[in-house]
């Protein structure tokens, strides 16, 4: 009786990765669906949902299915008993809230870099190093004052910067390097029984990071 | 006791505007700090108690000793404060359908921003199709998602529906006609704007009603 979870995305890293990540951390068995041909999902799999918000990632759970890639780690940590995952009290929820606002505003940033144009990456790298360096160096002072980002236990939006603390150490490892509380962390995460054994898998993505057709860093 | 909190933000509606709306919902007593120009915000920023803190922004909560940054994060934290958690919703079912409501809610005010940020020189010729590719499928999805229920999540209001009111108030003052088919936003707007603290809000001498965005440096505002 087929009852895993099931993650649908594209076949690299992105939004899904640090989902990956947190169904690992959870030991929650899964399926990852991942769709190397757009074609299969636009036209064919995006039919079979009967919601407004179909879009990649989803997370299939029998009839019921999760869009919003937020939305998914909420439905994991309750499904699995383990809401302290999302914040354990009001100033905790409040501090995930926080750093979740600080990942989307880097997202914003780096994104712009990394699905802009090609003519010009080069030329405006610096100031984009300039500008993400501005927030690892937020999630590095924030890192010297709690053990986790959002306090002294870990939420799943640890998670989300693990992911790009991991792409700029291939990036731009230096922008990493100068932050030892960033790098322990790193380790931390990594050293994870379960992450660990996840990280030797040989179905783990290393690379792309991105979509490698549009980015000009994958 | 009873300090007021206070709401820091630039004196336009901008992403403060559903955290006003709130802060007279939840009933709680409060200040705002209004910032007119940016050297009043640098001078706070560069003096005590702002330059101790990291992720320092607006806008901002300060309570007493306590200051709160990230738009989305002062929902949460004032909801907590106001002793009102339901509006963070009521259950897993709730809190889930909240979080997917608000990254759709969050791609609209991305494509309304990039919208209202084509360059000056283009965006006459660009805007009209921008929207009808960029903007209205997104608000499509919402309208047709709200179309059968009251509230973002149901039958309960949750923070989320302050800022989807928004969205909404944006579009209907942008472009009145897409009301008449995005029925679903319509309906909320309507039930929204006649909560009886909105209402009493909405006329007040402390509603802000325009602009939507900082003057002079987006195409519309």
């Amino acid at each position: 009786m087929e009852n895993k979870v099931v993650l649908g995305y594209w076949a690299i890293r992105g939004l899904a990765q640090p989902i990956r990540f947190f169904l690992e951390y959870i030991e929650l068995p899964y399926e990852d669906k991942r769709y190397t041909d757009p074609q299969e999902w636009f036209g064919k799999d995006d039919q079979t949902f009967n919601s407004q918000f179909t879009n990649l990632p989803y997370l299939k759970d029998g009839d019921h299915t999760v869009f919003e890639s937020d939305a998914i780690y909420y439905y994991l940590a309750h499904k699995v008993n383990k809401p302290e995952l999302l914040g354990k009290d009001a100033k905790q929820q409040t501090m995930v809230a926080t750093i979740r606002g600080v990942v989307g505003d880097f997202r914003a940033t780096f994104f712009q870099w990394v699905y802009g144009s090609k003519e010009t990456a080069e030329a405006k790298k610096e100031a984009m190093l300039q500008e993400t360096g501005e927030f690892f160096r937020v999630f590095n002072t924030t890192l010297e004052r709690s053990t986790w980002l959002t306090g002294d236990t870990i939420t799943y939006v640890d998670f989300l910067v693990w992911e790009y603390v991991d792409e700029f150490l291939v990036l731009a490892p230096e922008v990493i390097t100068s932050k030892p509380k960033l790098v322990e962390f790193h380790n931390r995460i990594s050293e994870f029984p379960q992450i660990k054994k996840y990280l030797e898998n040989p179905n783990y993505i290393k690379r792309p990071f991105n979509w490698d057709l549009q980015a000009v860093f994958y | 006791m009873g300090d007021k909190v206070v709401l820091g933000y630039w004196a336009i509606r901008g992403l403060a505007q559903p955290l006003r709306f709130y802060l007279e919902y939840l009933g709680l007593p409060y200040e705002e700090k209004r910032y007119y120009k940016p050297e009043e915000w640098f001078a706070d920023v560069t003096s005590a108690p702002l330059n101790q803190h990291v992720l320092v922004n607006l806008p901002y909560i300060k309570d007493g000793d306590e200051l709160v940054f990230e738009s989305q994060a002062l929902y949460v934290y004032l909801a907590y404060r106001a002793n009102k958690p339901e509006l963070l919703g009521q259950n897993p079912k709730e809190q889930v359908t909240l979080a997917s409501v608000r990254g759709v809610l969050q791609d609209l005010f991305k494509s309304l921003i990039t919208l209202f940020t084509i360059p000056e020189d283009q965006f006459e010729a660009k805007k009209d199709n921008f929207f009808n590719q960029e903007v209205l499928w997104i608000a499509e999805k919402l309208s047709k998602f709200l179309e059968n229920q009251k509230w973002a999540v149901g039958d309960n209001l949750t923070y989320i529906d302050f800022q989807l009111f928004e969205a909404e108030e944006i579009l209907r003052n942008y472009k009145p006609e897409v009301f008449t088919t995005l029925v679903g936003l319509k309906k909320h707007n309507e039930n929204f704007a006649n909560l009886p603290a909105i209402k009493a809000y909405q006329v007040s001498d402390k509603m802000i009603a325009r602009p939507f965005y900082p003057p002079g440096m987006y195409r519309w505002g």
